[in-house]
């Protein structure tokens, strides 16, 4: 009680400086909230426009894969087929912590172009078109055509492939039927709705020599609703067209399929053949149709090939619940590797990553910059009263007594200030999204949490912000703290 | 009864390159109950003595009794306690907690103590206010009061703990002579009512007569001793 009264009294008396130390206190709390807000609503915000719209927390992929970053990496660059996935899927999906998985093909692809002309490179992903929507419920806007049903072949486009093919290409796509230019790329709208296609011609990009072209229906075209101008380089197709394209066949399947005059198709048209040719352009004449063949997940020899399974976690982070099914994969001797989503999107996770570690190294600094401004006027404060401090000594204070006095001042002023900067910066995080400042730089939607900006703070957050409040406080106090325990009396009589 | 023992004190202080020998060999027994003056020209020892003996300051050789307690080998953490019970502190200046009204000066060191209720704390401090004549001023701040009145509430909290020895540096030397020796009856009074031993030093030999006994210091010795 005494402490208390001592406290504020001198609080009041000095008002002047508390005001200043106060001051500093409530717009770190304020910074160091609203900081605090910015990297939860970024990270809430990657989880829900990586993770939950394309990547999942976890990416399988063969322990062959030598680079990280499956899905972003440069042209050319193969990503390893994964075999034995049923067993693979199976030890994944019994563990309490995993939540659902997912199989997927992605690679590189070639766009042939049917008459005269360039091609065009497309990322394609391979899905079960059912069970991917089911994985990535709303993640993408179908705006035009539809997905293609269970056992039928087709592509669906974003509008960000959609303007690269028509960069390079000088082509465009819709389904049949669809005649909204507003779906074409910007530049391409003046065009004639005659030159649109309906169909595109692709060709595998592997290093497999079994890759062959087809020939597939635009089944649909729309964006991905978050981050659309990196996903929207992503094309999706049937799994069974895809592995025709890659020419990644189960061994039963490549009997059937080598006799059939494929086999002419292939052996012509592989990479080598077609450079040797001098020209891409030409060899579309003798493509297939692609026809989806009824997936037959059967036993171990004839396991149907992939290149990667997404896996959602519950409960459990990106970083360790790799690591943990990394060692699940040792133990049971699988031909396959995990990577936390933020190595597998290469560049946009380490520029997430990056963003993330600037925001809280900004946070940090304030709290290092506010803790020795702090610091220093304490230490000030304690020393402008080292007669009334060595007075008390003498008198009978103890050294503890006069550092739990400083204690008791900062706290009062930590509490005071420090509990209104929060605040007001947990008001003012909950009230950003509704001035819906908007942003269309993919790189600010990430740090925005989305197209609006969007900060958040959780409860745990705000406490965390009280936490860390307190922690400046008490690491700054401490040194003058320490000063002021060590005033003797000897330093007040000296000064008379 | 000796409440103070002294054998062969001395202290130095390093001064640059040289050491100032601030006492040179003090020997000096304080019986309880004594109202002693200790005189001496500026300079010559007299806070250096007082510190020692109110364990603010410690001795560079000797030994120092008081209460029946060897204090040269004390910790901080001992030393801190005797003052608090045992000892009653009057400076010349800054005696008070500027923030705490005259009553809760008073009650600082019972608060310190930690032993008493709320009420006789208050009760005991005012008591004390009554008999140095401030009753009337109990909330008045230190900056409400004049010297004399700021002297008189340093003596009632160096006495609310019933010390058994009050220490005063030249209580009188920032006070006008009439004030200053109105400070000086008042420690006769508490002297002669509750039998408080009072060591006070001053370099003014119009106040020697209210003291029962002096001593004359000297270029850190004691004179005719
Ligand atoms: N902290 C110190 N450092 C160096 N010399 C000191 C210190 N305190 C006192 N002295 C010296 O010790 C001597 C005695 O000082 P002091 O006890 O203050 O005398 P008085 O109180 O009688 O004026 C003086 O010469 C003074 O200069
Ligand atoms: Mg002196």
């Amino acid at each position: 009680m005494l402490i208390w009264r001592l406290a504020w009294r001198n609080l009041w008396r000095h008002r002047g400086r508390s005001v200043v130390v106060g001051g500093i206190l409530f717009m770190g709390a304020l910074l160091l909230t609203f900081g605090n807000g910015v990297v939860s609503g970024m990270e809430r915000g990657l989880q829900r426009q990586v993770v939950e719209s394309f990547t999942g927390d976890v990416v399988v992929a063969s322990n062959k894969q030598v680079d990280d970053n499956v899905f972003i990496s440069m042209m050319g660059k193969e990503v390893e087929p994964l075999y034995r996935i049923s067993e693979i899927q199976g030890a994944v999906d019994s563990q309490a912590w995993v939540e659902a998985s997912l199989p997927i093909g992605k690679n590189m692809t070639i766009a042939l172009h049917e008459s005269e002309g360039n091609p065009g490179y497309l990322f394609l992903l391979g899905v079960d078109f059912k069970k991917w929507q089911k994985f990535f419920p709303q993640a993408f806007q179908i705006q035009g055509g539809k997905f293609p049903e269970p056992g039928e072949a087709g592509l669906v486009l974003p509008s960000g492939a959609n303007k690269e093919l028509f960069q390079t290409m000088g082509q465009t796509f819709l389904p049949e039927g669809v005649t909204d230019t507003l779906l074409l790329p910007q530049e391409a709208r003046r065009l004639s709705l005659k030159t649109v296609r309906h169909e595109m011609v692709l060709m595998g990009f592997s290093n497999s020599m079994s890759t062959s072209d087809l020939r597939m229906k635009i089944s649909g075209v729309g964006r991905f609703r978050a981050l659309n101008t990196i996903w929207g380089h992503f094309a999706l197709t049937d799994i069974e067209s895809y592995r025709t394209v890659q020419g990644y066949l189960r061994q039963d399947e490549k009997a059937v399929q080598l006799s059939s005059d494929q086999q002419n198709v292939m052996a012509s048209d592989n990479l080598d053949a077609l450079l040797a040719d001098g020209g891409v352009s030409n060899s579309a004449a003798t493509t297939s149709v692609a026809k989806a063949i009824v997936p037959t997940d059967t036993g171990k020899g004839s396991d149907p090939v992939w290149n990667l399974m997404l896996v959602r976690l519950k409960g459990e982070g990106a970083d360790r619940g790799a690591a943990r099914l990394d060692s699940l994969f040792k133990t049971h001797h699988l031909p396959a590797r995990a990577l936390p989503w933020h190595k597998a999107v290469g560049v946009i996770g380490s520029l997430a990553m990056l963003i993330r570690g600037a925001l809280l190294g900004f946070v940090g600094l304030l709290f290092v910059v506010a803790g020795i401004v702090i610091a220093n006027t304490l230490a000030m404060s304690a020393m402008e009263r080292t007669t009334e401090i060595g007075m008390m000594r003498a008198v009978g204070a103890t050294r503890w007594f006069i550092a739990k006095l400083m204690m008791a001042e900062t706290t009062m002023l930590a509490l005071l200030f420090g509990g209104i900067g929060v605040l007001l910066g947990a008001v003012l995080v909950a009230v950003t999204p509704h001035l819906g400042i908007q942003t269309g730089n993919d790189l600010l939607q990430m740090v925005y949490g989305g197209e609006v900006f969007h900060p958040l703070l959780r409860p745990q957050d705000l406490v965390m912000c009280f936490f860390e409040l307190g922690l400046v406080v008490a690491l700054a106090s401490l040194y003058p703290m320490q000063l002021a325990a060590s005033i003797t009396p000897l330093d007040a009589i000296a000064r008379e | 009864m000796n409440i103070v023992e002294i054998r062969n004190l001395t202290k130095n202080y390093p001064l640059g390159n040289t050491t100032v020998h601030a006492l040179r060999g003090i020997d000096m027994d304080i019986p309880q109950g004594s109202l002693m003056s200790v005189v001496g020209p500026s300079g010559s020892g007299k806070t250096t003595l007082l510190n020692i003996v109110g364990c603010v300051d410690t001795a560079t050789t000797g030994s120092v009794k008081v209460g029946d307690r060897e204090v040269t080998t004390l910790s901080d953490r001992e030393l801190t306690r005797l003052r608090l019970r045992k000892i009653g502190f009057i400076f010349q200046t800054f005696n008070l907690v500027p923030v705490l009204s005259a009553l809760e000066n008073v009650e600082f060191p019972l608060l310190l103590q930690g032993e008493l209720s709320a009420a006789k704390v208050r009760e005991k401090s005012r008591q004390l206010l009554l008999a140095v004549g401030l009753l009337d001023h109990e909330r008045h701040k230190p900056a409400e009061l004049s010297g004399g009145q700021r002297q008189r509430v340093a003596i009632a909290r160096a006495l609310v703990t019933d010390p058994d020895l009050v220490l005063a540096d030249e209580p009188t030397a920032n006070l006008d002579s009439e004030t200053g020796e109105s400070i000086l009856r008042l420690m006769q009074t508490m002297n002669a009512e509750r039998g408080t031993t009072f060591i006070f030093s001053t370099h003014d030999p119009q106040v020697l007569r209210y003291a029962k006994s002096v001593v004359h210091i000297h270029d850190g010795r004691l004179e005719g001793a």
